[in-house]
This record gives C-alpha cells, structure tokens and sequence, in this order.
C-alpha cells in the first residue's frame, strides 16, 4: 500500500526532498555563479589553487572533528592545540632536530587527544559533558600555549625538511590523504563500522559486546592526532608560529564536517562529507573575500550558516522520520 | 536524626565545607584576605557574572544550557557605550536589554521549535555575536568616561556596592520563582524528565523558551552594569564569562543532567569561585596560569557532577515527594 500510496505525491515530494537535502549545495551553486560573474577571476586555476591551500589546514582539522562527531561527541579545543602544537614544533624545529620537530607534536597531540578521550570514556560523557569538558580544555591549553615561548610570535629559522612539509600544494596532499585512509578506516574495517554503532547507539553498543569506552577513547586519539598533523603544517605553510593561531579553527571545522552533512547525534556521517563541507565552507571564504568582505563581518555569515546546517539537518531528519 | 538523614545533609551541604578549606588556607597563607575590604571585594568581583549563573542556573535546572551568553556581555556593553556616547543612557538601557531578550528568543526558538541540540543552537549565536561585535567596533574598544554612570556602577549604597545589590536582588528573584511559583516547578519539571513533563500537560516549549529568554535578560543587566563599572564596551569583556559560572554553578551542586539545583547552591558555589579566584590573585599567580587552573577546574567539576549523576536514582532527580513514586516508575527516556 505504501508504494500504491507514493507515486501520486512523489514528483513534488521528490523534488523538495532533493532540495531540501542539498539546500547547503545549492546555495553555494547560487553563490559561487554570481561571484564568478561579479568576478571573472573567481573562477581560475590561480583563485582554484588558493582555495585549496586555503581550506586544507582546515580540512585536517575537520577531518579528525569527524572522528570525534560520529561518536557522538564534540571537541572544542583542536583550535588551541593547534596553537599548542605549532609553539612546540616551532621550537623543535628552531633547536636543529626537525624530523623530531614533525613527529614529536604529533605524538604529543594524540596523547593530549587521549587524555580528552579517557576523562569522557571514565565519566560515560556524551555530547553535553564533551562539550564543557573540552572547552575546559580550550582554555587550559591555550593558556599553555602562550605559556612555553612567553607569548612570543616566533618565526621559523630551520631550513630542511620541516620548512618543505607544508609549502605548495602539500597541505592539500595531506588533506587528501587523509580523507581517503580515514574513508577506509570507516567503511572497510571493524574498528569503523564499531565506531559507528558505538555513535549512533551506544547502550545497543555496549549489550552486544563492543567495549564503548575503548571507541571514545579512540576517536580522541584520532582527533588529537590529525589536530596536531594540521598544528605542524600551519606554521610550516606561514613560516611562524603564534600561540593564538588556531583560535575559533575549531568552529570552522565543525562548521565544515555539518554542513557537509555528518550528524551531531552521532553514528551518521562519513568522510566524503566532511570533503564536501570542507570545500563548501572554503568557497564561502573566498567569495567572501573577493567581495571585500572583511574576517569579522564572515563571522556572522559563518554562525548563520552553522545554524542553517543545524535546522536543515533536523528539518531533514523529521521529514524521513513522518514519511517512513 | 538518622545517620542516613546526616549523610544526605552533609553531601547536600558538602559546598559549603568546601568552601572552608580555601578560605582557611587563605587566611593563614595571604595576609589581608581576612578582612573587609577584601570580603567586599570578593564580592564585587563575583557580582555580575553571579547575576549570570542565577539565571544560568534556572536554564541548567530546565536542561539547557547556553554558551552565547559570553559574547552577549560583549555585546552588552559595546551597544550601550556608543548608545550611552551617541543618544542617552535611558535609550541606551532599553536597547541593550532588548537585545538580551531578542537574542534569547532566538536562541529559545532555535532550541524548541526547530530543535536543535542548545549546545550547537548557542554556539552558532555566540559566533554570529562575536562577529557582530567586532564589526560593529571594528576590534576597538570603545569608551565613554562619565561620571555619573562611573559613580552608579562603583558606587556604594548603605555600606554595600551597588552591583553587589543587583546581585543579592537576582539570588533573591530566582530563590523566590524556583521555590515557590508554578513557573519554577515546571522548570524542575521539564528539567528533571521532559517526557512526563509533556503528558502532564506541561507547555514544554514555552519553558524551554523562557529559560534563554532569562538568560538574555540577565546577561544584558550585567552588561550594561559592567558597562558603566568600567566607562568602556569591548569585545573582550566577558571571555571567560561562561566557564566562570558554569564551574560556579555546577560547583554549587546543580547538576547539568538537569532537574536538580537551587539558587542557594549557585550563591554558595559562585562564592567559592570568587574565593578561589580572589586567592590566586592575592598568591601573585601568572593570568596565563590561572586560566589553566580555571579550566581544570571546569573539567574536574563536570566530570564529577557527571559520574554522580548516574549513581544517583532517578527517583532522586525531581522535586516533590508525592510525585517521586509515580515518576520513578517510569522510564527515563521513553
């Protein structure tokens, strides 16, 4: 009877559900033509470029965000361990050892990451606890950030391989990278299928075996460590390092990874869109810039679009729940 | 007394002897804590960010909770300076708190009717805030020295500093509406099992509405005081605003799973933060370090608020002895 039922609605129905769907996609078609055509020069391989060196540093970041959303959680403070983690592999780097300098902070990012993940794992937190928790977190490790130089800028003055890793389009190798070996993790191994049980029903979870707390713990170490990859490219890409640099880079990524579609609940979601929300909030960024727009006025443009994303994502999710 | 009744009275006050340690350490560690000036003192600095974690704290007992009230502050007391500066003061009051309440509502309509997480909902505000106060500004201060708002917001009435009044007014305010009105039972109600709140016929959506409505308001109050204390608006002011009260608050004894709490409690923990915070600045500690010792304190109180929560029975969650049986009965989320 339900298929007897649906063809009479189904044109209009279809259509809205494409559109509803993909609002965030069209709206950014409807932007991206009318700056290409305000500005011929949006559309270049120049401008093309630039966007890419421009959204990959973020990418890395919402790319590890995603790990900690499809568990259902949140972490705040990737932006200012991002700025943690520049200080350290700056001064690393500036005391000869650069290979250090590179893998050092990483690891220390993933220990950090760890920590987050045990203190939510040892409470059973969830979206609510993660949330405070890891803004407790921005604070303290912003504060140690510009705790180790004194609050210095520093610029680099190494000259090997840890100036070469985040020049050109490496970032934008790296970002890449990662999306693809983290699609795979998810989609083609046990540990990503689990993790995603574990986001979207973690009671159901737990009753058929799957040790949940090792999973948050996961996802943390995951975050850590992909924050603190896009913590060393940052100031190898800039050549300096500043212990406020990654402030607000957190609600950029968590911008990205929900306007391309991964759920805040938790278990819904995947890496291809976090890509697409990457791409999409990076062509914002440029067309914002290329119509003079200056940071703080993007910001509320951002928020908006944030809120946006929210309220389609359950508008959405209410639609499919009334239709079945 | 059953030893049963003195356990609950001790974990129930268990803030309050909390409290004693640091003030005793104090005392003996850092000359002039104990003394008038310095308690005055104490107060005035948990003043207007104590009238935030009242109204925080009836938002916290309702389930929700609001991240946006940080850059509101800001707001605040940008739009009131160049409003005070450009029009008058008393246009400049009603605008500012206007937009607390605007912001609410939206803040209020994001979370009921679309239904979005309050987390996500008041994240998106506070950054739509901060970049609507820094384009506003441009990233300047802006400031507006005059006496007689300076006198209003430094000033002392019968011994007491005026913001100080506010604050014993809002704890006050919100003892009263959470003890003895309808409104705040129904917010113990919504709070503590949304569901039953719904079948007793509850307009849960009006209340969750409210809460940020509240939370708006008083925010906007402590703006435009902290607007005239200090002769200036800034982007600035009021960064810490959220993880100082929430700590105040959840230190206190109200639980962020919602349901549970009291303004008594919120009076006490915002008393300890202000204790804490006046001695790490009497003990010569760094700003930056501080702020690492905030934080951590945030984290340690959440996760223990939130490991009590799930030993706690939910029949302990609501107010109301008659109800507790019937609520416990049923399922917590249905």
């Amino acid at each position: 009877m339900e298929v007897a039922a649906r063809p009479k609605d189904s044109i209009k129905n279809r259509i809205v559900d494409i559109l509803s769907n993909n609002a965030i996609l069209f709206l950014m078609l409807l932007l991206v033509s009318v700056v290409a055509i305000l500005y011929p020069r949006f559309l270049t391989l120049a401008n093309f470029n630039n966007i890419l060196n421009q959204i990959s540093v973020i990418g890395c970041l919402a790319c590890g965000m995603t790990f900690v959303l499809l568990i259902g959680c949140i972490d705040l403070s990737v932006g200012s361990m991002m700025s943690l983690i520049g200080i350290m592999a700056v001064t690393v780097a500036n005391g000869g050892r650069e290979w250090l300098a590179i893998i050092l902070p990483i690891l220390a990012a993933g220990a950090i990451g760890l920590i987050k993940g045990g203190i939510i794992a040892g409470v059973n937190g969830r979206l609510g606890e993660s949330f405070i928790t890891t803004y407790g977190a921005q604070s303290v490790l912003a504060a140690l950030a510009l705790i180790i130089q004194g609050g210095l800028f520093m610029m680099v003055t190494a000259t090997g391989i840890f100036t070469r890793i985040g020049k050109g389009a490496n970032p934008a190798y790296v970002f890449f990278a990662l999306i693809v070996i983290c699609q795979f993790i998810l989609t083609k191994t046990s540990f990503g299928r689990k993790l995603l049980f574990v986001g979207s029903n973690p009671k159901a979870a737990r009753l058929s075996g799957v040790n949940i707390k090792f999973y948050f713990l996961m996802a943390f170490m995951m975050c850590g460590l992909i924050s603190g990859i896009a913590g060393v490219l940052l100031p190898s890409r800039v050549m300096s390092a500043n212990p406020t640099a990654g402030t607000n880079y957190e609600l950029e990524a968590i911008a990205a990874c929900v306007v391309g579609g991964v759920s805040m609940k938790g278990g819904s979601g995947s890496f291809v869109n976090t890509l697409i929300g990457v791409i999409v909030i990076g062509v914002l960024s440029n067309s914002m810039n290329l119509l003079g727009l200056s940071s703080y006025p993007q910001m509320i443009v951002k928020g908006f679009v944030i809120a946006l994303a929210f309220a389609l994502d359950v508008v959405n999710k209410r639609r499919q729940m009334q239709r079945g | 007394m059953k030893r049963a009744d003195i356990s609950r009275l001790v974990k129930d006050n268990i803030i309050i002897i909390a409290l004693a340690l640091p003030v005793i350490l104090l005392t003996m560690t850092a000359s002039g804590f104990m003394t008038v000036s310095n308690i005055k003192n104490i107060f005035i600095q948990i003043s207007l960010y104590g009238i935030v974690a009242f109204a925080m704290t009836i938002s916290i007992i309702g389930g929700e909770f609001d991240l946006s009230v940080s850059s509101l502050l800001g707001v605040v007391t940008i739009l009131f300076t160049d409003i005070a500066k450009r029009v008058n003061v008393p246009v400049a009051i009603l605008v500012c708190v206007s937009a607390g309440i605007v912001v609410g509502l939206i803040n209020g309509f994001m979370v009921s009717k679309l239904k979005i997480n309050a987390f996500v909902a008041t994240l998106a505000m506070m950054l739509m805030l901060k970049g609507f106060a820094l384009t506003y500004t441009n990233g300047r201060p802006i400031n507006f020295p005059n006496p007689a708002l300076n006198a209003f917001g430094n000033g002392d009435f019968l011994g007491m500093p005026n913001i100080t009044l506010f604050f014993l007014g809002a704890f006050l305010i919100t003892w009263y509406v959470l003890r003895n009105t309808k409104f705040g039972r129904n917010v113990y109600a919504a709070g503590g099992n949304l569901v039953v709140a719904k079948m007793v016929g509850i307009n849960v959506d009006f209340y969750k509405t409210m809460l940020f409505v509240i939370l708006g308001f008083a925010t906007s109050v402590a703006g435009v005081l902290m607007a005239m204390r200090l002769s200036s608006g800034n982007t600035l002011f009021g960064g810490d605003l959220t993880m100082s009260v929430v700590a105040g608050v959840v230190i206190g004894g109200t639980s962020l799973s919602g349901g549970r709490g009291s303004a008594v409690k919120t009076f006490w923990g915002m008393l300890f933060i202000g204790v804490l915070f006046n001695g790490l600045q009497r003990l010569a500690v760094q700003a930056n370090w501080q702020d690492v010792i905030k934080g951590s304190i945030l984290i340690v109180v959440v996760s223990v608020d939130a490991i009590l929560a799930q030993k706690i029975p939910l029949s302990q969650i609501t107010t109301g002895r008659k109800r507790k049986e019937q609520i416990s009965a049923l399922p917590r989320d249905v």
